[in-house]
């Protein structure tokens, strides 16, 4: 047997130990039939392995290949995906759960759209996370898991143009939320922010939110506490990636109402307990409403 | 069948671009070599490396032949010209607001 497929086939079966994985699930992994797949555990038949069949092992666990095959990942999980549920989540996601995985399906499928499903997959187990939870896209999770999103695609070549695209792709399907359609109703960008001010907990709960009108102006300041986002604490090339994430989606809520986007002058204090940004949006092109809108 | 002008009636690098990634995950996920499709399409491997990499002007002669060797589809051709537009949107802010992000 070659030294890779030796390998493998040690690996392998220390896996199938490691996860407690159950016999029944070896013609998955190996797609052979049950009678080959027992042959092969109890050592009578000789099977050369491949990387296809860690790959078949990820798809069932959750877990990227390499990791599995390295022997660097997170056991626990991986042992409760194999015993019970392959949509758990990592434990850095489930804590402090405020945001719908919803908010971030534009982002797959615009991945799925410009490098097809297994690209998308595999950014997903590279965060050891299942693709199928977005079969439910009311599944919560939290700010990390958007950051680690972000951080994933950037590790695995996405521009720094298509980066600063995902935020703005999201408005290409918003028109069918909830503030979007609330937002939709505005005539111009002081209707779309006056709008958006009243409704900050259909786009975001994470961050706190405080807004006012001077002049032609639009002022927003937000504040996060890191007591609850302590990852983001320990981040800071990664907490910069998610803010200008957010700073471009603030900027695109125009164009729900069929205006161009309006990029804030910004300001951004990252300190140990607390992130505070604030955005001045420049409306001074923009017509002040003459007649009181009826929120939804 | 759509025509290249009805789904990207304005060309630029975002449409190339964009339309070169899809081609490229098209290929792929029918398991054909670059060489395999620029032979279909009568053109060298380098012009059709050019394709995928989104720097060949393209033209409704190709766009016809390609949807119909890697079987694009007409709802996801019309999701590449709107993602194609906001990027373009963004480019444009990025080039004159002083407020775009750094």
């Amino acid at each position: 047997m070659k030294k890779n497929a030796k390998f493998y086939d040690q690996r392998l079966r220390e896996l199938i130990g490691e996860l407690g994985l159950p016999l029944k699930c070896l013609p998955d992994i190996l797609e052979l039939s049950s009678e080959n797949c027992l042959s092969w555990w109890s050592q009578k038949k000789s099977i050369p392995l491949k990387l296809e069949h860690f790959q078949r092992l990820e798809s069932l666990v959750g877990i990227s290949e390499n990791s599995l095959r390295s022997g660097v990942y997170d056991l626990e999980l991986a042992r409760k995906r194999v015993s019970d549920n392959s949509l758990i989540l990592p434990e850095r996601y489930c804590t402090n759960q405020n945001s719908f995985l919803r908010t971030s399906f534009h982002i797959i499928k615009y991945l799925i759209l410009t490098r097809g499903q297994s690209f998308a997959d595999q950014i997903l187990y590279n965060m050891n996370v299942s693709p199928l939870i977005y079969s439910n896209l009311d599944t919560k999770v939290n700010l990390t898991y958007f950051m680690d999103l972000l951080d994933t695609l950037s590790k695995a070549g996405l521009s720094n143009l298509e980066m600063d695209s995902l935020s703005s792709v999201m408005f290409l399907s918003m028109h069918e939320t909830k503030i979007g359609q609330i937002i939709g109703q505005g005539n111009n960008a002081h209707d779309v922010y006056s709008l958006l001010s009243k409704n900050f907990e259909y786009f975001d709960t994470n961050f706190e939110y405080k807004s006012k009108f001077i002049g032609n102006s639009y002022i927003l300041e937000t504040e996060l506490p890191l007591s609850k986002h302590t990852i983001l604490a320990q981040a800071h090339e990664s907490t910069l990636r998610l803010m200008r994430y957010r700073q471009i989606l603030l900027a695109w809520f125009p164009y729900l109402t069929g205006g161009t986007p309006i990029f804030p002058s910004t300001s951004l204090e990252i300190k140990s307990d607390r992130i505070l940004a604030s955005y001045s949006f420049n409306l001074s092109n923009s017509i002040k409403p003459q007649v009181q809108l009826q929120l939804v | 069948m759509l025509h290249f002008e009805q789904v990207f009636p304005q060309q630029n690098d975002h449409v190339r671009q964009l339309f070169g990634l899809y081609a490229k995950r098209k290929r792929i996920e029918l398991n054909l070599s670059r060489s395999a499709v620029a032979l279909s399409l009568l053109i060298s491997n380098y012009s059709y490396a050019a394709i995928e990499e989104g720097k060949y002007a393209l033209n409704s002669k190709i766009f016809e032949k390609l949807t119909a060797i890697l079987f694009f589809d007409e709802d996801e051709l019309i999701d590449l010209s709107q993602v194609a537009k906001v990027r373009a949107m963004n480019e444009v802010a990025e080039a004159m607001c002083n407020e775009y992000p750094a």
